[in-house]
C-alpha cells in the first residue's frame, strides 16, 4: 500500500544509477583490479580490523553504512538492526527493545564504547540525561542480540552495543564538517589524525545544538489531576521538550602496544520529552557530564602461545539539573487529596554523581592444536558519591512536617527525604572460555563467567556454542546461554519518591536464551542470514503497587516472560555500483505473570536500505523501517498502537577527490505520524495518544577534508 | 623544508603572487644546496582508501632513503606544467613514480633522471622498480609451511605468464614437488581445466588460482570451491580477495616494505640515467592472509602454523 502509493518516487530512484554514472581514475581501478574491493583495501590497510568471531547472533555495522543511513544520532543506526528497535520512554531517551524485551529503563541492554560500559548505577541504563550521541567518531558498531554474560558480566542481557570508535590508523589528516535542519538543529565536528614518530594520535570534538522536535500531546497527568481536584493546570494539549546542547571530545593515543584514550561527553539543557512523570514541563532541563579515561595494553605474542589484554579504565558520570524540574506544573495540587495548588508546580531537582573504576587482564593461550583458551579476571569498583536534592513537596527533614504548598525549595540532600542515598558496589569476576576443533567443520565454545557482587552475592554464567561448517558456503551456530542484570541502585534503594520506591533485599533478573543461526551464501554477491530463537526472563524487576493508599510502587521480583522468534537478513550486492539490504523480524513474547502477550515490542519490523554509490562521487540512499504490532499492556484497554513506517533519502556528491562533500538528508520523507508507546496509568494512562516521533526532519550538510 | 616546499607546490595553483612570496620566503631558510638533490615522488590523487596504499609506500620510501625527499601529488590529468616546474626546480637525482600515471607523466617529459617505478603491475616497456605483484616463490614458500603434505601442485595460467610458471615450476622443483601447469586463452577453457583438475585432485594436491583475464570469473570460483571443500583440497589464490570467498589462503603487499624496497632501489639508481633493460622485479614484501574457516576444515590448526606471521585471519 505504501510503496504503492509513492510509486513514482521509488521508480525515479532505481531508474537514478545509469543517469548520472561516469568514469573512474586509471590508479583506482589498477588498485582496485588488484586489491579487490574498497571493503578489502580497508582491511588490507588496517582501517578495519576483521572481527572476533565470538560465536553468537551479531550485527556489524561500519563507518561506511554509517554514512549510507545518514545517521545524525546512534540511535539511526541501531534502529536498522533486525530484531533491535529503538523506542522511547517518557523523557525521550532510548528504549533498546532486543527481541521483545522492553522496559521503561532499559537496564537489560549493556551498551560500552570501547568495550568499557556506560551503565550508571542509579537505574542501570545510560542516564536520564543521555542526550543522544553524535557518529562521526564511530569507526563501527558490533550488536550482539541476546545473551552475554559469560564474557561481558552484568547487563548483557537482552543485548549488547558496543560501540568502538576511530584509530589514527583509520583516518588521517584533518576534516571537518557541519549540519544544519530542522528544529533549528546544528551539528559540527572536526577531527585530526596522524602519527608522529610512532606515536598515532586521533582527537574528535563534535557539537550539537538543537531546539528539538516539538510534537504536541493532547493529555498529560496532570490532565488526569485535574479532572480529580478541580484544577486546571495541565499544559496539554501542548509541545514535548526535545532541545539540548551537547559536546563530544575524544582523544587516543597509540604506542606500540599501549592505547590510551579520554573523553568526554557533556549534555546541557536537555529537554525532558513529555516531562519527568509524564506531565509537560516546557522548562525543566538535564544535564550531564560524563568523562572517561582508559589505558589498555594489547600484546598477541607475549610469548610464542600467549597473548595479553590489559585494560585498567574510569568513567565519571552525573545526572544535573539545569532548570527545575516540574514534576506536575504550576497550579497543581500534586495529588487529589492535597486541596492547595503549589504556586510554582511541584518541584523535584534530583542529582546524581558517579564514578566507576575497572581493571581487567585476559589472556589466550595457543599451545594446545585443538584448543583456542581465554581467561580473565577482573575487578570493578562503582560508586554513587553524592546525590543532591532540592524539592518543595515532601517532608523537611529539619522540621519533620510537611513542606507546605507555596515553600520555597527545600535541601534535602544526605536526609531520608532524599531520593536516594549514597552508595558503592563492588564487583570481581573470574572467566574462561574455551574453543574446541571436535572434528573438521566442528567447534564448540563453552564459557563461563563467575561474578561476586559486594550488594546481591555470586552468580556464575555460563554459555555454550556449536559451530558446524556444513557446506562451503553454510555456516550453522547452536548457541546457549545464560545472563544476569544486577539491580540498579534506584530499584534498591529508591526513596521518598513520590511514584517509586526502592527494595534493598532484590535478586539480579536472569535470562536463558537458546538460538540457532544459518548464515548462507548462494552467490559471492547474496548473504542470507536465519536466526530463530527462545528466550526465558525470570525475576523481572517491576515496580509494583502497593496495597497502602500511597499510589506509590516498590521494586519487586515478580516479573517472568518468556518469547521466541526468527530474525531473518538479505544483504545482497547487485553490482559494483547498487547494493541492497534488507531484515525481517518477528518475535512473540509472553508476560507469564499476566498471562499476556507481553507488551510495547513490535513482534514484527522490516527495515530495507537501498544504497547507489557511483564513481562520479554520487551516493544515493533510500532506507525504510516498518514498525508493526505492538501490543498494549494487559491491562491497558486502549486499542494497540498504529504501526507505522519511516522513509528516508539521502543524496550524497563529493567533489575534488573526496576532499569535499556535500549532502542532502532527509528523515521521515513522508511526514509519517510514527509514534512509541506512552505507559499505562490507572485509571486511565496518563498520555493516552502516545508518544509522537518527528515528523520530516531535512538536513543540509558540508565536509571538508584539509 | 619540506613543509615550505609543499607549500610553495600549492601556491602556484592558487596564485602566482602568493607562490611567490612563499617562494622567496622558503629560499631564506632552505640551504641553497636543497635546491638539487634527492628524490623527488610523484603519485597521484586518489580518493580514500586507496590514498593510505600511497601514503604507506611514501612512508616506506622515506625509511630507505637516506637523502632528502619531496612530494609531488598529480591533482589532475594537465598537471604536466607543474610538474615539470617542480623538477626545474628541485633537480631531483631520481624520480620515483606510484601508478600507471605518475610513470606516463614522467616519461612524457623525457627526463635525464633515473625513473624507478612503484605500485603498478606491469608496464609495456622496461622500467627499473618493483611490481605489486607478488613473487611465487613467496606464494609458494607459504603453501609449503601452511600445509606442507602437499605434492602436486595445479595452476591455469593465461598464455603470457610463462616466467612466472617456469619461476614457480623450478621453485617447487627443488622441494621435491611438482607443478602441473595449463595455459589457456578463454573463460571457457579455463573452465573446462579446472573442471578436469577437480576431478583428478587428491587431498595431497593443491589448485593454484592464479590472475589472469579468464580465470577469475566468478561462476568458475564458485565451482572450484564447491567441489574442492567436498574433496578437501587446498586452494590458494594470488588474488587476496578470494581468501573471503574460500580459499585458504592468499598474500598481499606489504606496502610500508614495499615502500623500503623502492628506497632502496632509488639510492641504488641514483644518478644513473641508463635505458633500464630489466622488467619490474617481483614483491617480496607481502602479508599473508588466511581463511580460518577453510583452514579448520582441511585440519590445518591455526594454533599449529603460529610460526608463520598471519597478518589477516578472515
Amino acid at each position: 500500500m505504501f510503496f504503492k502509493r509513492h510509486a513514482q518516487f521509488f521508480l525515479l530512484l532505481a531508474l537514478l544509477p545509469p543517469l548520472i554514472a561516469s568514469g573512474q581514475d586509471e590508479d583506482e581501478d589498477e588498485l582496485a583490479h588488484f586489491f579487490g574491493d574498497e571493503e578489502f583495501i580497508s582491511i588490507a590497510t588496517g582501517i578495519v580490523q576483521p572481527l572476533s568471531k565470538a560465536p553468537a547472533v551479531a550485527s556489524v555495522i561500519t563507518a561506511k553504512e554509517i554514512m549510507q543511513i545518514a545517521a545524525t544520532d546512534i540511535d539511526e543506526i541501531l534502529g536498522t538492526v533486525p530484531g533491535l528497535h529503538v523506542s522511547n520512554n517518557v523523557g525521550y531517551s532510548p528504549i533498546y527493545s532486543f527481541r521483545g524485551i522492553h522496559t521503561a529503563t532499559n537496564p537489560q541492554v549493556l551498551m560500552l564504547i570501547n568495550g568499557i560500559p556506560l551503565t550508571n548505577l542509579f537505574h542501570g541504563d545510560r542516564n536520564l540525561a543521555w542526550g543522544g550521541m553524535p557518529v562521526e567518531a564511530i569507526s563501527r558498531i558490533e550488536i550482539i542480540r541476546g545473551p552475554g554474560s559469560a564474557i561481558y558480566g552484568a547487563d548483557a542481557f537482552a543485548g549488547v552495543i558496543n560501540i568502538i570508535t576511530k584509530t589514527s590508523s583509520e583516518i588521517s589528516g584533518t576534516s571537518v564538517g557541519l549540519r544544519y535542519g530542522t528544529s533549528n538543529s546544528k551539528n559540527y565536528w572536526l577531527q585530526t589524525a596522524g602519527s608522529v614518530d610512532g606515536l598515532g594520535y586521533m582527537a574528535i570534538i563534535e557539537g550539537r545544538k538543537t531546539d528539538g522536535n516539538s510534537e504536541k500531546i493532547t493529555s498529560d497527568a496532570q490532565s488526569l489531576l485535574d479532572r480529580l481536584s478541580g484544577t486546571s493546570a495541565s499544559l496539554a494539549p501542548g509541545s514535548i521538550n526535545r532541545e539540548g546542547e551537547a559536546i563530544d571530545a575524544r582523544l587516543e593515543l597509540t604506542f606500540n602496544k599501549l592505547t590510551f584514550r579520554a573523553g568526554s561527553q557533556i549534555r546541557n539543557a536537555g529537554g525532558l520529552g513529555a516531562g519527568i512523570a509524564q506531565a509537560l514541563d516546557p522548562k525543566g532541563q538535564v544535564a550531564s557530564k560524563r568523562y572517561n579515561a582508559d589505558l589498555n595494553y594489547n600484546n598477541n605474542q607475549f610469548t610464542k602461545n600467549i597473548g595479553i589484554k590489559a585494560t585498567a579504565s574510569y568513567l565519571q558520570t552525573s545526572q544535573e539539573v539545569d532548570d527545575d524540574l516540574r514534576i506536575f506544573p504550576q497550579g497543581s495540587t500534586g495529588s487529589p487529596f492535597n486541596p492547595y495548588p503549589f504556586p510554582e508546580g511541584v518541584i523535584g531537582n534530583p542529582e546524581v554523581y558517579e564514578r566507576h573504576y575497572r581493571t581487567n587482564l585476559s589472556a589466550t593461550f595457543r599451545g594446545l592444536t585443538r584448543h583456542e583458551l581465554m581467561a580473565g579476571i577482573g575487578y570493578y569498583y562503582g560508586d554513587i558519591y553524592k546525590v543532591k536534592e532540592e524539592k518543595n513537596f515532601g517532608t523537611n527533614p529539619t522540621t519533620g512536617l510537611a513542606i507546605p504548598p507555596g515553600s520555597p525549595l527545600v535541601n534535602v540532600s544526605g536526609t531520608p527525604s532524599a531520593f536516594l542515598n549514597e552508595d558503592e558496589r563492588e564487583n570481581s569476576h573470574v572467566f574462561i572460555q574455551d574453543v574446541w576443533h571436535l572434528a573438521d567443520d566442528w567447534e564448540l565454545t563453552t564459557g563461563l563467567r563467575f561474578d561476586h557482587y559486594s550488594n546481591f552475592g555470586d552468580t556464575t554464567n555460563p554459555r555454550v556454542a556449536l559451530v558446524w561448517s556444513a557446506r562451503h558456503n553454510l555456516t550453522v551456530k547452536a548457541l546457549y546461554g545464560e545472563s544476569f542484570r544486577a539491580p540498579s541502585f534506584g530499584e534498591a534503594g529508591e526513596q521518598a519518591n513520590p511514584l517509586f520506591l526502592g527494595n534493598p533485599d532484590l535478586k539480579p533478573e536472569t535470562l536463558k536464551s537458546y538460538e540457532l543461526a544459518f548464515n548462507y551464501k548462494p552467490t559471492y554477491d547474496l548473504t542470507l542470514d536465519l536466526n530463530l530463537f527462545q528466550y526465558y526472563w525470570k525475576d523481572i524487576i517491576q515496580f509494583t503497587p502497593n496495597i497502602d493508599s500511597s499510589g506509590t510502587r516498590t521494586a519487586q521480583n515478580v516479573g517472568e516472560q518468556k518469547g521466541h522468534g526468527i530474525e531473518l537478513e538479505a544483504r545482497w550486492k547487485v553490482n559494483n555500483y547498487f547494493s541492497i539490504l534488507s531484515n525481517y523480524s518477528w518475535q512473540k513474547s509472553e508476560d507469564e505473570l499476566n498471562q499476556a502477550d507481553a507488551a510495547n515490542a513490535p513482534e514484527q519490523q522490516l527495515y530495507i536500505r537501498a544504497n547507489t554509490a557511483l564513481p562520479s562521487g554520487w551516493n544515493i540512499s533510500l532506507q525504510a523501517n516498518r514498525v508493526m504490532d505492538r501490543n498494549r499492556v494487559f491491562d491497558d484497554s486502549r486499542a494497540n498502537i498504529n504501526d507505522y513506517t519511516t522513509v528516508d533519502f539521502n543524496i550524497r556528491k563529493s567533489f575534488l577527490t573526496d576532499q569535499l562533500e556535500l549532502a542532502l538528508i532527509t528523515k521521515n520523507l513522508f511526514n509519517s505520524d510514527a509514534r512509541e508507546p506512552s505507559p499505562n496509568g490507572q485509571p486511565a494512562p496518563a498520555i493516552s495518544n502516545d508518544l509522537p516521533l518527528a515528523r520530516r526532519r531535512i538536513f543540509g550538510e558540508i565536509r571538508y577534508s584539509l | 623544508m619540506r613543509v615550505f616546499n609543499r607549500e610553495i607546490q600549492t601556491g602556484y595553483g592558487r596564485g602566482h603572487l602568493f607562490g611567490l612570496a612563499l617562494l622567496l620566503f622558503g629560499q631564506l631558510l632552505i640551504p641553497g644546496h636543497a635546491l638539487s638533490s634527492g628524490l623527488l615522488i610523484i603519485y597521484p590523487n586518489v580518493k580514500a582508501p586507496y590514498n593510505k596504499i600511497y601514503r604507506s609506500i611514501i612512508k616506506g620510501i622515506e625509511e630507505n632513503y637516506p637523502a632528502s625527499i619531496k612530494e609531488f601529488r598529480l591533482e589532475s590529468r594537465n598537471d604536466n606544467n607543474r610538474l615539470k616546474q617542480k623538477i626545474e626546480q628541485y633537480q631531483p637525482n631520481v624520480i620515483m613514480t606510484l601508478g600507471k600515471l605518475s610513470l606516463k607523466k614522467a616519461r612524457q617529459l623525457d627526463l635525464k633522471v633515473p625513473i624507478v617505478a612503484g605500485a603498478i603491475t606491469n608496464t609495456e616497456t622496461p622500467v627499473i622498480g618493483v611490481s605489486m605483484t607478488p613473487d611465487p616463490e613467496i606464494i609458494l614458500s607459504n603453501l609449503l609451511t601452511i600445509a606442507p603434505f602437499i605434492k602436486r601442485v595445479f595452476v591455469v595460467a593465461n598464455t603470457d605468464r610463462q616466467q612466472q610458471i617456469d619461476r614457480a615450476k623450478s621453485f617447487l622443483a627443488r622441494r621435491g614437488k611438482t607443478l602441473q601447469s595449463e595455459e589457456v586463452s578463454s573463460v571457457q577453457q579455463a573452465a573446462d581445466k579446472y573442471l578436469a583438475i577437480i576431478n583428478l585432485a587428491s587431498p595431497s594436491d593443491a589448485i593454484w588460482l592464479m590472475r589472469g583475464a579468464h580465470l577469475n570469473d566468478p561462476s568458475i570460483l564458485m565451482l572450484v570451491m564447491e567441489a574442492a571443500w567436498k574433496k578437501k583440497i587446498v586452494v590458494f589464490s594470488s588474488n587476496p580477495t578470494h581468501v573471503k570467498r574460500g580459499v585458504l589462503f592468499s598474500v598481499y603487499p606489504d606496502n610500508f616494505r614495499m615502500g623500503g624496497a623502492l628506497g632502496e632501489l632509488a639510492r641504488h639508481h641514483e644518478k644513473l640515467p641508463s635505458i633500464p633493460r630489466t622488467r619490474l622485479l617481483p614483491l617480496k614484501n607481502v602479508h599473508l592472509i588466511v581463511n580460518e574457516r577453510t583452514s579448520k576444515h582441511l585440519g590445518i590448526m591455526p594454533n599449529d602454523i603460529g610460526g608463520l606471521h598471519i597478518h589477516r585471519l578472515l
